[in-house]
C-alpha cells in the first residue's frame, strides 16, 4: 500500500493487480446560472485537477472542510456524475468513455453509502425489498435465491433477519445505516466509496458502524474511499490520506505520514484544530489558528490557493523570506524533500497532533 | 490552568432537582428528570450528553425559552431568586441582560430583514438604554472584539453576507453587548468546519477572560469540553449521571456512560489500530424509560436481576469533593480506564447492532 505518485501526478504501479481505481485529472466545473433566463454567468471548479489511485483491499481516506470537493470527488469517481475533463479507470476500463451497458455492468463491482440512511432509502420498501431489488435487476435471481442472499446480507452487517420486514423509520439512525452498508453489499462489488457515513451518528453508535466496516474489509477483501471531515475517525480507518482544500489534493501520504509527520501548512493548521478528548494534553497543545475563512472556488486565488489564509507564509514573510512564488506559480503536488507527496512551495514536516 | 477553586467563588446559578416535560402524541416526553447543579462566577460548566440525553432542554429552560416545555417540579435560582417564580417582565430582564444565549445555528437565531450591527446594538439599548448612535458603536465595538475585521462596515451588513463563522462571532458578540454574567452556549461550533472551530473557540477563552462571565457550554464533542471546562456533568435520558472537575470526569470517571463514551471515540492522537468501542444497543425512548437506572439495558457492569433495574441510583459523593455520580457500582469502577475496557472487550461486542429495538 505505498501509492506513490509521480511528479505529474500520475500514479506509480507497484504491481498492476494491486492497482483498482486510478482518476487522472479529474475537474468537474458547475455552471453558475444568472440573470433573468438563468444563462451561465460563471463556472465553479467543485474538484479543480485530482489523481488519486485506489489499491485493492485498502482504505484510501479523502479529508477536507466543508466546500472543499471531497464529496464531489467521490461521486465523480463511480462515474455517478461525469467528469467536465480527466478520466478514471476501474481495474483497467476507462469509465468515462465506456458504453452505457457496459457502464452498468461495472456498477456492480462498485458502491456507495452515503451520510443519510434515512434520505436514501426508499421509505414505503421493506428493507428486505431494498436489498432484494438489486439482486434481481442486476442477476435475475428468483424469489427464494433473493430470500437467502438478503438474510445473509443482514447477518453481515450485525441486523437479524426478522429486521427483512420492517421500514426504515423503524430502525435507529446506526441500523439505518447499516442497512445502506448491505444495500452496497449486495452485488458483492470490490470498491465501497463511503461519503460521511458515520457522521450524522451519535458516537457511541458511531464506534460500532466503524469497526464493522473494518470488519467487512478483511472478510470480503473491499476497497474504500472514505470520505470525512471527522479527521479522528480517518485516522483510525484509513491506510492512506489525501487532504483536500478547495478542489485540490494539497498533501498524500500513508496514514503515519499525514498525522505524524504532516508537510503541508494546511494539513498542519487542520490537524493542530481538531479538540483531543484529553484535558492535559488539550489545554496545554499549541493551535495553529487560521485567519479568514476559505475564498469562494468560484474565484481562487491564484499560484496556490491556500496562500490568503496561510500561516506559513505570514511567518516567512516576517523572517524576511521571498515568498512570491506563492501567488505567482501554483505548487505541484509531488514528494519534494518530505518524503510524500506535498504541494507547497515551502513545505516542511512538522508534527502538530 | 491557574482558576480558583469554584467553592471559592459566588454561586451565580443554582439549578435544583429540576424536572421538564413535554407533551406529544405518543405520550409525555420526560426531557429533564431531577437534575442539580451549581454555576460560579468565572467557571466554565459544561453539560455533555449525546442526542436526546436533555442537555440542551436544561439550558433552555434556565431561560425559559421553550413555551412547550413544563417545569413540573424543582426550583432554578439566579443570584439567590428563583427565576421560576419572576414574572415575565423580571425573567426578561435578566435573559440579555445578566444571562445570555449563543445558539447553534446562528443563521436562524439572527434576523434576516435586520443589520446585524443594529440586533447587536438592540441588547444595549433594551438593557441600558442606550440611544441608536451609542447602541450602533458599541456594536461595532462588540464585533471588533470578537475578531471581525472592518467592524464598522461589517455592522452595517445582513446576516446573510456573514459566512458562518463570522455569523456564530456575530451571535457571540450579541451576547456579550451587556456583559453577562452567565453566558449559556448551546453546541456553540457544532455547525462550523474545524479551523474555524478553533477560531471561535479562541474567541469564546478570550472573551471569558476579558469579562469574567460564566459559561455554560453543552456539547457532545469531549474533545471541546476537554479544551474549555473546569467541571463538566455528563447527562443521560435526561437525568444527570456523573458531574466533577474536568480531570475526574476524564481520568478518573466512575460512570459507566461516562467511560463508554470515552472509549467508543476516536481518538486524533492514537496511532490508529486500538479498537473503538461501541455502548451496546441505543438511548431509550424518553416516553418510556428503562425500570431503575435508565443506562442498565446497555451497561456493561449492570447486574441484572439485580440492583441496576430494581432502584434509580442517587447521584452521590463519591472521592474529592465534589465528584458525584449515579451508579449504583460506582466504587467498583475505581482503577477501571478506557485502556483497560479497549482490553477487556470481545469481537461480538465490537460490531454490536445496537440491540433489537
Amino acid at each position: 500500500m505505498t501509492g506513490l505518485t509521480t511528479a505529474d501526478g500520475a500514479p506509480v504501479v507497484d504491481g498492476p493487480a494491486a492497482l483498482l481505481l486510478v482518476a487522472t485529472d479529474l475537474v468537474k466545473d458547475f455552471p453558475i446560472r444568472g440573470g433573468v433566463f438563468g444563462r451561465t454567468v460563471g463556472r465553479v471548479s467543485a474538484v479543480a485537477g485530482v489523481s488519486v489511485a485506489v489499491h485493492r483491499g485498502e482504505t484510501l481516506g479523502l479529508v477536507g472542510e466543508s466546500g472543499c470537493g471531497k464529496s464531489t470527488t467521490g461521486r465523480v469517481l463511480l462515474n455517478l456524475i461525469p467528469p467536465t475533463s480527466g478520466e478514471v479507470r476501474f481495474d483497467g476500463t476507462s469509465l468515462t468513455d465506456v458504453r452505457r451497458n457496459e457502464l452498468a455492468t461495472l456498477r456492480r463491482r462498485f458502491q456507495i453509502v452515503f451520510q443519510d440512511p434515512y434520505a436514501s432509502l426508499n421509505p414505503r420498501k421493506t428493507v428486505g425489498a431494498t436489498l432484494a431489488e438489486p439482486l434481481k435487476v442486476h442477476f435475475g435471481w428468483k424469489s427464494e435465491r433473493v430470500r437467502d442472499r438478503v438474510q445473509e446480507l443482514l447477518r453481515l452487517v450485525g441486523l437479524s433477519r426478522e429486521h427483512a420486514n420492517r421500514f426504515p423509520h423503524e430502525f435507529s439512525g446506526g441500523q439505518r445505516q447499516r442497512v445502506g452498508i448491505a444495500r452496497a453489499l449486495a452485488l458483492e462489488p470490490e470498491l465501497i466509496v463511503l461519503d460521511e457515513p458515520v457522521s450524522a451518528l451519535d458516537v457511541s453508535i458511531q464506534a460500532g458502524v466503524v469497526n464493522l466496516l473494518e470488519k467487512l474489509q478483511q472478510e470480503l477483501g473491499l476497497a474504500y474511499v472514505f470520505i470525512a471531515h471527522d479527521l479522528s475517525v480517518v485516522r483510525h480507518i484509513a491506510d492512506r490520506v489525501a487532504v483536500m482544500y478547495l478542489g485540490k489534493i494539497v498533501e498524500e501520504g500513508t496514514r503515519d505520514e499525514i498525522y505524524g509527520r504532516p508537510a503541508h501548512p494546511y494539513t498542519q493548521a487542520l490537524l493542530s484544530a481538531v479538540p483531543l478528548p484529553d484535558p492535559r494534553r488539550e489545554q496545554a497543545r499549541e493551535r495553529i489558528i487560521l485567519q479568514g475563512e476559505v475564498p469562494s472556488p468560484a474565484n481562487p486565488p491564484s499560484g496556490c490557493r491556500f496562500r490568503t489564509r496561510c500561516w506559513k507564509k505570514i511567518e516567512l514573510e516576517a523572517a524576511g523570506i521571498d515568498t512570491s512564488a506563492c501567488s505567482a506559480q501554483e505548487p505541484a503536488l509531488e514528494p519534494r524533500d518530505v518524503g510524500h507527496p506535498v504541494a507547497c512551495h515551502f513545505a516542511a514536516q512538522r508534527a502538530v497532533v | 490552568m491557574t482558576l480558583p477553586t469554584p467553592e471559592d467563588r459566588e454561586v451565580l446559578l443554582s439549578v435544583r432537582d429540576l424536572h421538564a416535560k413535554f407533551t406529544t402524541d405518543d405520550g409525555v416526553v420526560r426531557a429533564v428528570d431531577g437534575v442539580s447543579f451549581d454555576v460560579h462566577r468565572g467557571e466554565v460548566f459544561a453539560i455533555v450528553g449525546e442526542s436526546g440525553s436533555g442537555k440542551s432542554v436544561t439550558a433552555m429552560t434556565i431561560l425559559g425559552l421553550i413555551p412547550t416545555v413544563e417545569v413540573d417540579r424543582g426550583g432554578i435560582f439566579w443570584k439567590g431568586r428563583d427565576v421560576l417564580t419572576m414574572s415575565e417582565g423580571e425573567r426578561r430582564k435578566i435573559r440579555g441582560g445578566e444571562i445570555a444565549m449563543i445558539f447553534q445555528d446562528p443563521l436562524t437565531a439572527l434576523n434576516p430583514v435586520h443589520t446585524v450591527g443594529r440586533q447587536i446594538g438592540e441588547m444595549a439599548r433594551i438593557h441600558e438604554g442606550l440611544n441608536r448612535k451609542q447602541a450602533m458603536n458599541r456594536a461595532v465595538e462588540m464585533l471588533d472584539l470578537v475578531g471581525i475585521p472592518e467592524a464598522a462596515q461589517r455592522a452595517r451588513m445582513y446576516p446573510h453576507e456573514f459566512s458562518g463563522g463570522m455569523r456564530q462571532r456575530a451571535m457571540i458578540a450579541m451576547a456579550i453587548t451587556c456583559k453577562p454574567a452567565l453566558l449559556i452556549a448551546d453546541e456553540p461550533t457544532t455547525a462550523l468546519d474545524v479551523t474555524v472551530q478553533a477560531q471561535v473557540l479562541e474567541v469564546l477563552i478570550d472573551i471569558k477572560t476579558e469579562i469574567d462571565s460564566a459559561i455554560i457550554l453543552i456539547t457532545h464533542d469531549l474533545g471541546v469540553v476537554a479544551g474549555l471546562a473546569d467541571r463538566v456533568m455528563v447527562m443521560y435520558a435526561g437525568r444527570q449521571v456523573e458531574m466533577g472537575a474536568v480531570g475526574e470526569i476524564f481520568y478518573e470517571s466512575r460512570h459507566p456512560y461516562t467511560l463508554g463514551l470515552l472509549a467508543s471515540l476516536p481518538r486524533l492522537d492514537d496511532l490508529g489500530d486500538e479498537p473503538l468501542v461501541p455502548i451496546k444497543g441505543s438511548p431509550p425512548s424518553l416516553i418510556r424509560l428503562p425500570s431503575g437506572c435508565a443506562f442498565h439495558p446497555r451497561c456493561r457492569f449492570a447486574q441484572v436481576p439485580g440492583l441496576c433495574e430494581a432502584s434509580i441510583p442517587e447521584l452521590r459523593l463519591l472521592t474529592g469533593d465534589a465528584h458525584l455520580a449515579a451508579c449504583h457500582y460506582a466504587e467498583t469502577l475505581e482503577g477501571i480506564d478506557v485502556e483497560s475496557l479497549r482490553s477487556a472487550v470481545n469481537e461480538e461486542d465490537l460490531i454490536d447492532a445496537e440491540g433489537d429495538e
